[in-house]
């Protein structure tokens, strides 16, 4: 064989490989964002999800706790406690546990926008950190 | 006395005061040099170095050699730490009564202004595991100046505490509510590094920016 075709076949190993391996990592995030379609949730929009992530309601944001770049680690506002980063570029652990994101968005939401996230919302806002 | 010449007394004289000032000097200047730096991990490093070879196997003691039923401790619970611990330092159980304890799992979505909802298997096994580590189950007699003179059945905060403001009401504001690396008594943390095991014995207190607190 050509070193030329060698050297596709490898290409095409890598790059089925990588698909494989994001697609297993990606399992919960996909089983979310699954889950906002079926409660009636449109495309998801990440520049919607960065565009909420900074939004202030009446006086907080997300980025209140957690740094206005997602690359750095954030502060709890009221105890201080050390927030690891949000970005999964930085923090492989996130978006990784469906139980986590279904914990800290009902919370947080709840706390920051003084009501739960909608489907859309969510979807919207996951997608952005997913591209973190 | 009178043989020495008065030359030679006045030289040595002069050379013993110089040493004892300089002593003086060099001894400010040393114990000065840990004010304003947080000498809290070094305090730490220490109190390891010393105690590094104890024996602690026989005993209810952890291994900084305290009793693992000290003052506000509580057997480390993984699930407590996990959903407690992640904003703020895992309070020890043993610092308020049950009531308090169950009042406050009881109104997680207003959990002092933010919300800390929890599912309800969660919710059902940390508050049975605070309740049954509460200030008022157990050795009450250990825990009785935490109990004294509390108002409230009920109460919602350990820096509410009778005892607890008794213990802290020396520290000036500047260490505490002004100092921008503790600003609250509820980080308790912020000086008590070992909070979450208990552990608030007053030699191991390292305050940020100001170092120990030696009475």
């Amino acid at each position: 064989m050509s070193r030329l075709s060698i050297r596709r076949i490898q290409l095409c190993g890598a790059f089925v490989l990588i698909t494989l391996a994001l697609n297993g990592v990606a399992g919960d995030l996909d089983t979310l964002l699954d889950g906002y379609r079926a409660q009636g949730a449109r495309t998801f929009d990440p520049a919607a999800g960065e565009a909420l992530w900074q939004k202030e309601f009446d006086g907080k944001s997300c980025t209140s706790c957690h740094a206005e770049s997602t690359l750095d680690p954030g502060r709890n506002e009221l105890t201080g406690k050390p927030i690891e980063p949000m970005a999964p570029s930085v923090n492989p652990e996130r978006l990784t546990s469906k139980q986590q994101v279904t914990k800290w968005l009902l919370r947080n939401c709840k706390s920051t926008l003084g009501r739960e996230c909608t489907a859309q919302e969510k979807g919207d806002v996951l997608t952005w950190l997913s591209g973190q | 006395m009178s043989k020495i010449p008065q030359f030679t007394r006045y030289a040595v004289g002069s050379a013993l005061l110089a040493t004892a000032l300089g002593l003086g000097v060099f001894g400010i200047a040393a114990g000065s040099r840990d004010l304003g730096t947080d000498n809290g991990e070094q305090v730490q490093r220490e109190y390891d170095e010393d105690h590094s070879s104890d024996d602690n196997s026989s005993d209810d003691r952890d291994d900084r050699g305290f009793k693992t039923s000290s003052f506000g401790g509580a057997p480390v619970d993984a699930v407590y730490h996990e959903e407690c611990g992640s904003c703020h330092v895992a309070y020890p159980p043993g610092l308020l009564p049950s009531a308090g304890w169950r009042a406050i799992m009881d109104g997680l979505d207003d959990h002092y202004g933010d919300n800390a909802e929890l599912p309800v298997d969660a919710k059902s096994y940390l508050t049975e595991f605070l309740d049954k580590n509460a200030s008022d189950r157990g050795d009450r007699m250990k825990n009785a100046r935490l109990l004294r003179d509390v108002a409230n059945a009920a109460p919602l905060r350990i820096t509410g505490l009778p005892y607890f403001k008794g213990e802290h009401d020396e520290i000036p504001v500047r260490m505490s509510e002004d100092n921008p690396e503790v600003q609250s008594f509820s980080r308790c943390d912020a000086c008590h590094k070992d909070a979450a095991k208990g552990r608030f014995d007053e030699d191991t207190v390292a305050i940020p920016g100001f170092g120990r607190w030696d009475d």
